[in-house]
Formats: C-alpha cells, sequence, structure tokens
C-alpha cells in the first residue's frame, strides 16, 4: 500500500507540475519527450561516475591492504552519500557540458 | 553514439531503480539467494560480526539483531556453546567484547560463551571459527548472518570443515517491503555478489 500512495502522490504532482508548465510558463507539450531523455543521460552519467567512484574506492583498499599492509575494510564503501555525490558530479559535469554547447 | 550510450545506461539504471522499490522483484532476488536447511541441533552457535560497534562502544542495530538471534537459538537449546566475532577495532570496547557483555546479561554462562577477537572478514571468521572450534570437536554449527550473505558464509564453513545450517532454516519469501527496504536489500545482495566474485577470484570459494 505504501509504495503505491508514493507513486500516486508523485504522479499527481507531476500532473500538477505538467499543467502549471503548459499553462504559466509556456512550456511545450512536445519536449517532455527530450526532458525525459535528458534525464536519463544524467542519470547515466552519474552511474559512470558511481562506477568509477566504486573502482577507484576498491582499487585503494586493496592497495592499502596489500602494499601498505593496513587493513581498511571495503564497508567504507557501503555508504549512502557515495550516489549522492556522484550524481553531483554528473550534475554539474553535465551543466558544464550544456554550457560548451551552448556557448 | 556515446550519448545514446549513456542515455541506455540511464533508462535501465532508472528502471531498475523503479522495479526494486515498487515491485517484488527484490524479494524474490533475495529468497532465491538464501541457502536453506531444515532449522536442527548442533554443537554450536556461531554469530558472524556485522556492523561493529558506535563512538561510545555500544553495538549497533545489525551487530544487536545479528546477536539476539545467536542469543535465541542457545536459549531454545539448539546448541551448547555460542561463538560469536566482530569487528577487532572500536576505542570504547570491541565488537566481540560487548556482545560477549550482552550475551552474558541474558543469561548465557559464561563458559558457553567463545569469542573470535582477530577476523576482520568472512573468510577470516571461517577460519577463526575451524581453530576455536576444531579442537573441541565442533563439526555442526547454526551460522547467523544476513540472508543475502548466507551463500557466501555457508560455503565457506563448510570448506573450513564444518557442517552447517543457516539460522533462520528454510527462508521465506516474503512480499511486503517499503521502497526504502527493498533498496537497502538490494544494496546488500549487490554487495554479497560482488564479495562473491571477489572470493572466487581470490580463490577462498
Amino acid at each position: 500500500m505504501a509504495p503505491l500512495f508514493l507513486l500516486v502522490v508523485a504522479a499527481l504532482t507531476s500532473a500538477g507540475a505538467c499543467a502549471v508548465g503548459v499553462r504559466w510558463l509556456g512550456l511545450r507539450r512536445d519536449r517532455l519527450g527530450p526532458a525525459v531523455l535528458g534525464l536519463c543521460q544524467l542519470a547515466g552519467v552519474a552511474l559512470v561516475f558511481l562506477a568509477l567512484n566504486v573502482a577507484l574506492g576498491l582499487a585503494i583498499v586493496f592497495l592499502a591492504r596489500g602494499v601498505l599492509r593496513v587493513f581498511v575494510s571495503v564497508y567504507v564503501l557501503d555508504d549512502v552519500y557515495l550516489p549522492l555525490l556522484s550524481a553531483i558530479q554528473a550534475v554539474i559535469f553535465e551543466s558544464w557540458r550544456g554550457l560548451r554547447a551552448a556557448r | 553514439m556515446a550519448v545514446r550510450a549513456l542515455r541506455l545506461v540511464g533508462a535501465v539504471g532508472i528502471g531498475l531503480l523503479l522495479a526494486v522499490g515498487f515491485t517484488p522483484l527484490v524479494n524474490v532476488v533475495s529468497y532465491w539467494m538464501a541457502p536453506s536447511r531444515a532449522l536442527a541441533p548442533a554443537q554450536a552457535i556461531v554469530v558472524l560480526g556485522r556492523g561493529g560497534v558506535n563512538d561510545r562502544g555500544e553495538l549497533n542495530g545489525a551487530s544487536l539483531f545479528g546477536l539476539m538471534e545467536g542469543v535465541d537459538l542457545y536459549r531454545r537449546g539448539l546448541a551448547p556453546l555460542l561463538l560469536v566475532s566482530g569487528s577487532p577495532s572500536g576505542t570504547h570496547g570491541t565488537e566481540v567484547e560487548r556482545r560477549a557483555d550482552v550475551s552474558r546479561e541474558c543469561g548465557i554462562p559464561d563458559q558457553a560463551i567463545l569469542t573470535m577477537t582477530s577476523a576482520r572478514t568472512t573468510h577470516d571468521e571461517a577460519q577463526g571459527a575451524r581453530t576455536i572450534l576444531g579442537p573441541r570437536g565442533v563439526r555442526r554449527v547454526i551460522l547467523v548472518t544476513d540472508g543475502q550473505a548466507m551463500g557466501r558464509a555457508m560455503a565457506l564453513f563448510e570448506r573450513a570443515g564444518f557442517d552447517v545450517i543457516p539460522s533462520y532454516g528454510a527462508p521465506v519469501l516474503q512480499w511486503g517491503g517499503t521502497p526504502e527496504a527493498r533498496l537497502g536489500v538490494m544494496k546488500r545482495v549487490v554487495i554479497e555478489a560482488a564479495a562473491s566474485l571477489y572470493y572466487r577470484l581470490a580463490g577462498y570459494l
């Protein structure tokens, strides 16, 4: 029931945002598809950053264990902030790319 | 081309995120991963390390939950020994020390509590259990750990010479859960898949 409730709430605010966008902000309905593609692209970049962060983190952990003989748990990477940081990296990177394209 | 690939990766990621949170996909995967064996009396209960202690030296929720499962199995008379493991680090006491303290506070006699103080990984724990329990003639153990981690832990303990029973016996397929809880389960499934791959590459499995 709780998952369905969340989906209904998100669907209602999405419908509201669509109405506001079309009626008051002058947004075009036919640009919604490309906006969703933009989200997919942003999510893709975020996943690439996440994969890079995990790979580099693991390499450092195993380097510390193998070379420095210091035990570092791989669970240091098990933190909700790693995907959040990856998302921030993706937003900044995509904004940067967008600025270059607009110039 | 790169943009299309990124969009595809992103779409798959978003699709998976929604499928994990809003369908029973992860419940089924988790159930499928958990080994099944009838819960039966054994010679020892082994509670694997899980999470450690906080800055005040208190067991965290996951560690306490695992220990309570072990204590409950002991109280039900399923084994005469309780071997507790845990992270050896901590400024105000370690996970193992606190787990032993809590076990005593729960009424388990001193002589029934065994501690594994230096294990840092599941592989270490399997080897440590062999060192501690082997000389006592213990062969059949009940293992307490996460359902997702049980498959790898059982394989390691079996390689160390034990006959292993998972603490939950036969897993139960649960359909419920909030999206956040399901996401947490999915994270453990992914971590466990990566750990199993590493253990195979390292030759532990």
